[in-house]
């Protein structure tokens, strides 16, 4: 009697949940664990509900004003503390709308997947067509930051930018629409989805220390926007009431989760709840405003206290000042400058003027004198392997000797110490690589007209010739047109005929690359060497060295890769005299910083064996004393490499820099995309694969859940999974009116449809199952899972004929 | 749990106060120090706020006034009200549900938004599955300040009962024997069951039954007259329901069936109701269904017993005879 009932109040209470206005509000596993209840406890829980989502478009609006102060009161703030005109009204409208825009996609499902679509493809579309503009602009805050920091720290040299359309009026505003979309989408995150207010408050309050940073404060007002969006996020991160409403259903108003003590029920959203907070913290931002600016008022930078904790950092900053962002990553430091071969992965450098080495000599002319220490062989891709073969020293190479010995010593005072820095035609060296060296050397004459030879030379000759010129296959093609259009080959293997090869070469080199200590880094996936000879158009001696030996190896003359330090006669000017002989010889100390660091080729000339030979064209002072303050697109060159090309020459032809974008936005487009296609085509693969591979993933996921709880023995379980992709597939082919419809509504609606008994008893069998497997707490046997899942394969097989 | 929260959020408080008091100490600018002055005052402002709101917060459950009968849902009003102008406090309600039949000790937490100057109504749904009186228990509320620095302890005792009406199966149908025995006290008092002749009409007294007002004669007096029914002292039929532990559904079904098939057939009874604490019994007077689902709601308030509960009455009444007995083995007159 008491079964009877109890399954009587049992099929009650299904169809009780079937005429919920709300069916799918709790899951299967919920209405089990509901069941369970019920049968121990003899009531149970079911769903909370308040008013479901009133005012959810307030919520979103609100997200969208908090987004809005943060990412406006920041490109405000630093637009205003560096002196950028960026004309208010259109960047003020510009960033609500995106604001606005970037938090309603939250608002629902359908929002929220056509929205983020439809974000970034603008934005993209965006970024392209005005990448001049955002570059220029950009380029115009880079040189007005750089200005009031020259400024701040009294420094002599100012370094522009190249801002590529003049016309700051376009370009400011562009770029700032540009910064305040960038920041919507992070805010977007930070506020939208997490609520998170020590996110916001890095992403928007750091990048305002430049301005703090040399005693400048932002607009107050700007600030007050700031503590506005903090205090909202604040306050509403620690209430909680803050749901994204496309996460939940509209008529849903707490969210539960279940722990092993009971259910928690929390209220996920409150409009009026956001707006009082908001309200608040306007009131709280105004009593800032007024007290900061009040009491304060003008007097802020006099008050300033200056203390050794900043003028430590002061040290540092005024490098970055000097030589860019990226010298914080490419700074020569005790390394001496030298990049043991290694090719790639510098978009510029930036020396810093410190000692290296000390070099104390007997200067017989002045002539330059390489001090050699790297010397590299072999090339792959991106490096030169260091020469170490046992044939191969430094010192004993075989030379021809027309000078007398000299003596030469080295102190090493922060250069790298792994090497002896030694000039060419060093016969003997004492001491250690990390303190001094003494060195007897030959002093080179720069005489290669008479041959001499001997057993010796011939010998290490053969060995050269043999070992020093082999190159990658893969750049031969990039080689060979190289060769053709520098038009290097000459007609013997003589000294003379190979020094015309390197002269022809170095001679194209000059016509057609130029020099620069920031020529941008090289593509991913990209030769160093190939990309510089194809695309890049500029470099600096790595470049010019790297690609010659490869070169001059094409045509069959051996080269060597090498780096060191490089003694030049404008140092002698600055060295120190020491001593003088009774012949009049004097005796100078030279100190060399790391800007002396250098790379060069050298070539084995027949007959007088390993000579350098200078490869890099002369850099006509631009680069060393105004050096472009492209600090950040240098780090980005890489992508935009092309259009940085197009714009460089553009500046250099016209002298106005408007060249570029006189030829017309398309070109320019094109050029960006031709780098950017690869990365986008890959990026939209990405996401039509994750798009396709959702519903699949879903049912793998499926899949091995039913085959685990299937392992483990819980059959009931694992046909209500099945179960669950049944009611699904009806529902789909409009059978049931409901996804989650009961075993009774499905019994009852494929008892209309089915014709013959037995799919009819097949379908009563497998709800009674069902029924078992959810509510008896009993688990169901394998062989009535294997039943029911077929008679479910058999249902949908007669129904799909 | 809510005071482990807390500590995250002064965790992350004071990594933001250290980030400003870093840029304060560094930069040594008087609008670092205003920010940093500002974060610091922030949390006694926040506890400040949590204590005055906390004192303005209360929470009101009321029950369902229809039938709730088992198998059936039934809703439980929320509300909450928020007086201060503090906004969105972080109210968590513990409280505990059961079926007095079922009791046990699950605790459960119900997260409500304290919206300034609001009253907010939710529903909680229950569902049943036997009967029984349903309590709705609550001991405490924790309020939060603003910011999380500290959660508030409130003493709120709510305490909700729902009786949930057994359903109605299938009695024997016999003529079951009257009862003979020691007259009660309060019968005698009473004088009998209630017939349905009228002994004299009467003024309205506070307490009387509406069904027993005589309209008409009420229309043409003037005042409120009452009919006054003649006692039966010899009719009477006595039932016990024993309600032993695990069985209450069965034993409420039955006797719930029993009583509404005697009052159909014209019946009044008496039932006997035995209390567990003291083990006593009294007797409720049924003639109606309204005084049938108020014994109900009687038996169900008192809680389940192990003993003899016949074996009880027939000590505390030796010699009686015609009792009907409604237990687990069903319904038997004796």
């Amino acid at each position: 009697m008491q079964k009877r009932n109890n399954k009587l109040v049992k099929k009650e209470y299904v169809r009780s949940l079937q005429s919920d206005p709300h069916p799918g509000f709790a899951g299967m596993r919920e209405l089990k664990k509901r069941e369970k209840d019920l049968e121990v406890r003899g009531v149970s829980e079911g769903d909370i509900t308040g008013n479901g989502m009133p005012h959810k478009y307030i919520a979103v609006l609100l997200r969208g004003l908090l987004i809005f102060l943060g990412a406006y009161g920041t490109v405000w703030g630093l637009a205003c503390s560096f002196d950028l005109a960026y004309e208010p009204v259109k960047v003020f409208t510009g960033i609500l709308i995106l604001s606005v825009f970037s938090a309603s996609v939250y608002y629902n499902r359908a929002t929220f997947y056509t929205g983020y679509v439809l974000m970034f493809l603008s934005f993209f579309f965006f970024s392209v067509v005005m990448y001049s503009y955002i570059n220029s602009g950009f380029q115009a805050f880079v040189n007005e930051l750089n200005e009031h920091y020259v400024d701040y720290f009294s420094l002599p040299a100012l370094r522009v930018s190249d801002e590529i359309i003049a016309d700051r009026s376009l370009t400011v505003p562009i770029a700032c629409i540009f910064l305040g979309w960038v920041y919507c989408i992070m805010l977007n995150v930070t506020i939208s989805s997490y609520m998170n207010p020590v996110l916001t408050f890095l992403i928007t309050f750091l990048p305002l220390q430049a301005a703090f940073y040399i005693d400048i404060i932002p607009p107050y007002l700007c600030l007050s926007m700031l503590i506005m969006c903090y205090a909202s996020v604040l306050v509403l991160s620690r209430a909680g009431n803050y749901a994204l409403p496309y996460r939940y259903k509209k008529y849903e108003s707490f969210a539960r989760r279940r722990s092993h003590k009971g259910y928690e029920d929390s209220y996920i959203l409150s409009a009026r709840g956001m707006l009082s907070v908001f309200a608040v913290s306007v009131i709280f931002s105004l009593i800032f405003f007024v007290v900061s600016g009040a009491i304060f008022g003008e007097t802020y930078s006099t008050r300033y206290v200056s203390n050794k904790l900043k003028n430590k950092t002061d040290d540092y900053v005024e490098i970055i000042v000097m030589n860019g962002i990226t010298s914080i990553f490419n700074r020569y430091t005790a390394t001496g400058g030298l990049a043991h071969g290694r090719l790639g992965g510098v978009g510029s450098v930036t020396p810093d003027y410190k000692t290296d080495l000390e070099v104390t000599y007997v200067p017989l002319s002045t002539d330059v004198i390489y001090l050699r220490a790297f010397v590299g062989n072999k090339y792959a891709v991106d490096r030169f392997m260091e020469d170490d073969s046992a044939e191969y020293e430094k010192i004993s190479e075989p030379f021809v000797a027309s000078t007398q010995p000299m003596e030469m010593h080295i102190d090493n005072i922060d250069a790298d110490t792994e090497y002896f820095y030694l000039p060419y035609h060093s016969v003997n060296v004492t001491g250690d690589t990390a303190g001094g060296s003494d060195i007897i050397y030959y002093p080179e004459t720069g005489n290669y007209t008479d041959e001499i030879d001997n057993k010796g030379m011939y010998d290490y000759s053969l060995y050269a010739f043999q070992n020093y010129v082999s190159i990658p296959e893969s750049l031969i093609p990039v080689l060979d047109e190289t060769v053709r259009k520098a038009d290097m080959i000459g007609d013997d293997r003589t000294a003379a005929g190979m020094l015309y090869s390197c002269d022809k070469l170095r001679q194209y080199f000059e016509e057609n690359y130029r020099y620069s200590l920031q020529p941008g880094m090289t593509p991913l996936g990209k030769d160093v060497i190939g990309y510089f000879l194809t695309s890049q158009d500029r470099g600096y001696c790595m470049h010019y060295a790297s690609s010659a030996t490869l070169l001059l190896r094409y045509i069959g003359i051996p080269a060597r890769y090498c780096e060191g330090y490089v003694l030049k006669p404008s140092d002698l000017a600055q060295g120190e005299k020491i001593s003088e002989d009774e012949d009049g010889r004097v005796t100078v100390k030279v100190e060399l910083t790391d800007a002396s660091a250098h790379a060069w080729v050298e070539v084995y000339l027949a007959g007088y064996g390993w000579t350098p030979y200078e490869m890099t064209p002369p850099s006509f002072g631009d680069d060393d004393e105004a050096l472009p303050a492209n600090g950040l697109m240098g780090i980005l060159s890489g992508l935009f490499s092309s259009a940085n090309r197009d714009e460089a020459g553009g500046a250099d032809e016209s002298g106005a820099g408007q060249s570029g974008v006189a030829t017309g936005i398309f070109n320019r487009i094109t050029d960006s995309l031709e780098y950017l296609i690869r990365p986008l085509g890959y990026s939209v693969v990405a996401v039509i694969l994750l798009v396709l591979m959702v519903p699949f993933t879903k049912y793998l996921f499926s899949v091995a859940h039913t085959f685990m709880l299937k392992r483990r023995g819980h059959f009931s379980e694992a046909l209500l999974v099945s179960y669950r992709s049944y009611t699904r597939k009806l529902y789909k082919k409009k059978l049931i009116g409901t996804v989650n419809a009961d075993t009774t509504a499905v019994s009852e609606e494929l008892a209309g449809i089915l014709k013959g008994d037995e799919e009819k008893s097949m379908a009563e069998s497998v709800a009674l199952t069902v029924r078992e497997a959810a509510f008896s707490g009993n688990e169901i046997s394998k062989d009535e899972y294997d039943n029911s899942r077929m008679y479910m394969k058999k249902i949908l097989k007669v129904i799909t004929s | 749990m809510e005071h482990l929260k807390n500590i995250y959020y002064i965790i992350t408080y004071i990594m933001m106060v250290a980030v400003v008091l870093l840029i304060s100490v560094f930069y040594r600018q008087p609008l670092a120090s205003v920010l940093l002055v500002f974060l610091v005052i922030l949390p006694f402002i926040s506890i400040a706020a949590g204590i005055y709101g906390s004192k303005r917060i209360s929470i009101t459950v009321s029950a369902p006034t229809e039938h709730v009968a088992e198998g059936d849902s039934f809703r439980l009003r929320i509300r909450i009200k928020n007086s201060s102008a503090i906004p969105l406090l972080r109210c968590t309600l513990r409280y505990k549900y059961y079926n007095r039949y079922r009791q046990d000790d699950k605790q459960y937490l119900l997260t409500l938004a304290g919206e300034s100057f609001a009253d907010n109504d939710l529903f909680a749904s229950f569902n049943t599955s036997i009967p029984g009186m349903f309590v709705f228990e609550s001991s405490e509320l924790l309020i939060s300040d603003p910011l999380h620095f500290h959660t508030f302890r409130k003493k709120c005792v709510i305490s909700v009962t729902v009786p949930i009406m057994p359903v109605t199966v299938p009695v024997r149908d016999a003529d079951y024997e009257q009862y003979e025995g020691e007259p009660f006290d309060d019968i005698i008092s009473e004088t009998g069951e209630l017939t349905r002749d009228i002994r004299q009409l009467r003024e309205y007294i506070p307490g009387d039954r509406l069904k027993d007002v005589h309209w008409k004669a009420s229309a043409s007096t003037g005042e409120l007259m009452v009919k006054e029914y003649e006692r039966s002292t010899s009719l009477m039929y006595l039932i016990l329901p024993e309600i032993t532990a695990k069985d209450e559904p069965e034993v409420l079904r039955m006797y719930y069936s029993l009583g509404k098939k005697m009052l159909a057939d014209n019946k009044g009874f008496r039932t006997a109701l035995y209390h567990t604490a003291d083990r006593t019994f009294s007797f409720l007077s049924v003639s109606d269904a309204e005084e049938l689902d108020r014994s109900m709601y009687e038996i169900m308030r008192e809680d389940s017993s192990d003993r003899d509960v016949y074996g009880e009455f027939m000590i505390q009444n030796p010699g009686s005879f015609g009792i009907i007995r409604v237990c687990k083995s069903g319904i038997i007159n004796s």
